[in-house]
């Protein structure tokens, strides 16, 4: 150090005190002169000064602020002397200290030595205690800057875990420490709990396979657990970001999965997703996502945390399940031969359909398309065949039909075909012929060409019916009204086939039964020789007597009888009941008289038709000349030379043959010589007109051209004398009808016999 | 009668000192009682503002300055003495 320093020092030293002289009188002076109200006083250079008294209360406060802020603390705190000697504590540290006196040392712990009380420890916690004492000493004496460390302080009461921290008074010159204690259980409990928690979810995670992301939005960095790289294939750990991540989703899928996204962050709702992606090894992968926004305390979303799910093991179980289901959905919807749609699958059309009509003010079609006599094939060529038949007519069907319609198998040879968005029912009889064409050309089966048609009947929603039963109905009404005009047509529903399809239905059921019951029976109408008034013969006449409706007329049941079968065995009853009847009345004693027995072209045209007849016959001990079969027009021109043969080998036997309705079918007069016919019955339509210029003619002309033929002529339906007269005139052998009279039982039959047989009765008095 | 005119003051204190905080209180209640609704203290520090105090040529803190209504007034202390404090303000008549 310099001289001239050291006087420099010494003058300064001189000014300064004098000056703090000054400062010290004026400012004594001056907190006189204002009665201490004032504070600070400021010289004209702006130097200011702090008055003595309120620099001691300045004072005052900031060691009372200071010892507020120490009091305010948890912890406990105690200054130790550079000896460890305990000199100053706050509030938490009296409280301690109080609950835990030390023996000796009531209060405060004020001049205890801490060292020793921390040395001198026994019990559990005596190391921990030791421990910090070792602590504080290095502190103390300057080894360490600082100490800290956390011990378990087990009360009876509860665990808790407390900190104690050693920090130097002064940094440089250690002249003491602060000791502080400090009460973290609560956050060593909520760390232990978080450790564990977060523990067990990254387990639970790993086990189920859940991927864990979380996206920053505002960096585009994608932080990833493990399970995500081992989903995506990825090495762990590769820095990711929500590009790299999307350039791994398939880009068809990737439009939907970022728009989940935006949804989940800008309507902070959970979203969802499926997607797929390809993983690191190129295969695909299946991924199921949820997420859902985080938001920042702006409430803007700034995160989104997700989870992954490879479902891809699922997705192909399922898609193999889908696929089992639709095979089975699929037999349980179509009909097993054609594949066409069934009954069921047909129906749910129809029912949409009408819905959509509905809405639409639009019509609905339904086809009913029965194959005419597919049983014929069926049993003649086999099920086989007629399998392959029915197939190829469904594909003609398919290809005839829109790819709107439904064309469905109803079963057997049925098939049913639903336009839908039908503007007028007229246009679908164009579809029907369409069809009808379509099914008629020649199937190539086998080596075989077969040649089927059909008879198609329609109904439309709404006119013909509001539900699919009712349409379904009608259109099969409308498809036997079709049959009954020989097939080969399409009609289209109307009400009146309705009525007559009911009663077909009733009809046909019981008939069945009317065989049984013994409903059935015959009467007897007596031919007169219009010469001789004499009773040449009977005609048989069916009656039906139902038990609720009364007689049912031979009209109505047997074209029904006809037409579901029943003819033969009815036909058969018939021949048999009229031998018997016969039998019965020649038993009797009364005299041998021709009984005529309709007979219809199935039972004709069934096998072994003349061998039965002949057996009746035998049976009932009947003469064949005494059997006449009636047999209509059109029945000999259906298979004329099948007809021919079996005629003339009836004929043979004795048995005679009449034609039944001359002159309402087609008659053909080359036809008429060549069949061996022995009687000629002219249809009491004719008889009616007799009386009127051509009437008279057509009925000579029947007249003569039986004579020429050598046939017996019989009038039908002679009602009044005039007629008979008429007809006797022309040269009509023989009549029947009302004039003569009604059609009789059998008793009424034989009184009357008995009556012809005395001759002194004039019946025509 | 009445005041229409609005009391302007500015009380300038010396950090959290005692007298300082004591003319705060006093000018405070002052105001409450006397001039209810229409006067306006502002309030400088002369340690955190020393050129205000200054350039106001305060020397002494506390220090009270009306501003307005004229005359400028100035009155220093901890204005406990209210009968003195609203003479200089010119409020007389509303002395006990």
């Amino acid at each position: 150090m310099s001289l001239k320093k050291v006087a420099k020092f010494a003058s300064d030293e001189e000014e300064i005190a004098t000056l703090l002289d000054v400062l010290h009188e004026t400012g004594q002076r001056l907190e006189e002169l204002t009665s201490g109200e004032v504070d600070t006083a400021t010289d004209p250079e702006g130097r200011m000064l702090l008055l003595r008294s309120t620099r001691e209360q300045l004072e005052q406060d900031e060691i009372a602020r200071q010892a507020a802020i120490l009091n305010a603390l948890p912890e406990h705190i105690a200054l130790l002397d550079s000896e460890g000697t305990i000199i100053s504590v706050n509030d938490g540290w009296k409280v301690y200290a109080t609950a835990n006196s030390l023996p000796g040392h009531p209060g405060q712990w004020l001049g205890v030595n801490y060292l020793t009380v921390c040395d001198s420890a026994t019990g559990p916690g005596s190391e921990d205690a030791r421990f910090a004492a070792d602590g504080i000493r290095s502190v103390l004496s300057g080894i360490s800057q600082s100490f800290s460390f956390g011990y378990p302080c087990d009360s009876p009461v509860e665990k808790s875990w407390y900190q104690i921290t050693v920090t130097p008074l002064s940094r440089d010159h250690p002249k003491g420490v602060i000791v502080t204690h400090g009460n973290i259980s609560a956050s060593k409990r909520d760390q232990s709990e978080l450790i564990s928690f977060a523990e067990r979810l990254s387990l639970a995670t790993e086990v189920a396979k859940v991927g864990v992301w979380d996206w920053d939005i505002a960096t585009s960095v994608l932080t990833w657990d493990e399970t995500m790289y081992a989903i995506y294939g990825f090495p762990q750990k590769t820095a990711m970001s929500y590009e790299k991540w999307t350039a791994a989703v398939h880009p068809e899928d990737l439009p939907e999965v970022e728009a989940t996204l935006q949804r989940a962050i800008n309507q902070q709702s959970d979203e969802s997703a499926e997607f797929r992606i390809t993983a690191a090894d190129g295969t695909m992968r299946y991924i199921s996502s949820v997420e859902r926004a985080i938001v920042d305390q702006s409430g803007a979303a700034c995160r989104v945390i997700g989870v992954n799910i490879d479902v891809t093991e699922r997705r192909i179980a399922d898609e193999v399940l889908r696929r089992n289901q639709a095979t089975i959905t699929h037999l349980a919807e179509h009909d097993f031969l054609t594949d066409l749609p069934n009954q069921r699958l047909l129906r749910d059309r129809i029912e949409q359909a009408i819905k959509m009509a509905t809405r639409n003010r639009k019509k609905v079609a339904i086809l009913s398309l029965d194959l005419d006599g597919f049983k014929h094939i069926n049993d003649s060529l086999g099920h086989a065949i007629g399998d392959k038949l029915l197939l190829s007519i469904a594909k003609r069907l398919i290809q005839a039909a829109r790819a709107s319609d439904t064309v469905s198998r109803f079963g057997g040879d049925e098939f049913i075909v639903l336009l839908p968005e039908v503007d007028h029912p007229v246009g679908t009889g164009v579809t029907a012929a369409r069809m009808l064409k379509a099914i008629a050309t020649i199937h190539f089966i086998d080596q075989l060409e077969l040649q089927v048609t059909g008879s198609i009947g329609i109904s439309v929603y709404p006119e013909d019916g509001l539900d699919v039963e009712t349409l379904i109905k009608n259109a099969d009404v409308a498809m036997y009204a079709a049959k009954e005009k020989g097939g080969s047509n399409f009609q289209l529903f109307h009400s009146d086939m309705n009525i007559r399809a009911i009663e077909r239905q009733f009809i046909e059921q019981d008939l069945r039964r009317a065989m049984d019951r013994h409903e059935l029976s015959l009467n007897y109408q007596p031919k007169y020789d219009l010469k001789t008034q004499e009773i040449r013969g009977v005609e048989a006449l069916l009656r039906w007597t139902h038990p609720l409706r009364g007689p049912i007329s031979p009209a109505t049941f047997i074209p029904v009888a006809e037409d579901c079968g029943l003819i033969l065995e009815i036909g058969e009853w018939v021949l048999e009941e009229a031998c018997r009847q016969a039998r019965a009345w020649l038993d009797a004693g009364l005299p041998e008289i021709s009984v005529a027995v309709n007979v219809s072209g199935r039972q004709f045209h069934s096998e072994g038709f003349a061998e039965k007849v002949m057996e009746i016959l035998d049976q009932f001990c009947i003469a064949p000349e005494y059997l006449e079969l009636e047999v209509t027009e059109s029945l000999l021109m259906k298979s004329p030379e099948m007809i021919v043969l079996l005629l003339q080998s009836l004929r043979q036997k004795g048995i005679r043959i009449a034609l039944d309705d001359f002159g309402t079918g087609y008659s053909s007069l080359s036809y008429l010589r060549r069949f061996p016919i022995d009687t000629l019955k002219i249809d009491q339509s004719f008889v009616r007109q007799i009386d009127i210029p051509d009437g008279t003619s057509i009925v000579k002309a029947i007249i003569h051209l039986g004579i020429e033929l050598g046939m017996q002529i019989v009038a039908e339906g002679v009602e009044t004398k005039q007629e008979a007269l008429m007809l006797e005139s022309m040269r009509c052998d023989i009549a029947q009808g009302y004039y003569f009279s009604r059609p009789l039982t059998p008793a009424s039959l034989a009184t009357l016999l008995i009556v012809q047989n005395d001759p002194t009765h004039n019946f025509k008095s | 009668m009445t005041h229409p005119d609005i009391f302007e003051f500015r009380l300038y204190t010396a950090d959290d000192t005692l007298n300082s905080r004591q003319a705060i209180a006093n000018l405070r209640s002052i105001c409450d009682q006397y001039l209810a609704g229409r006067y306006k203290i502002e309030f400088v520090d002369v340690i955190k503002e020393p050129d205000r105090a200054m350039e106001d040529r305060i020397f002494l803190t506390p220090t009270l300055v009306k501003l307005s209504p004229y005359p400028v007034e100035r009155i220093v202390g901890t204005l406990s003495q209210t009968n003195l404090v609203l003479q200089v303000l010119g409020l007389d008549e509303l002395a006990a």
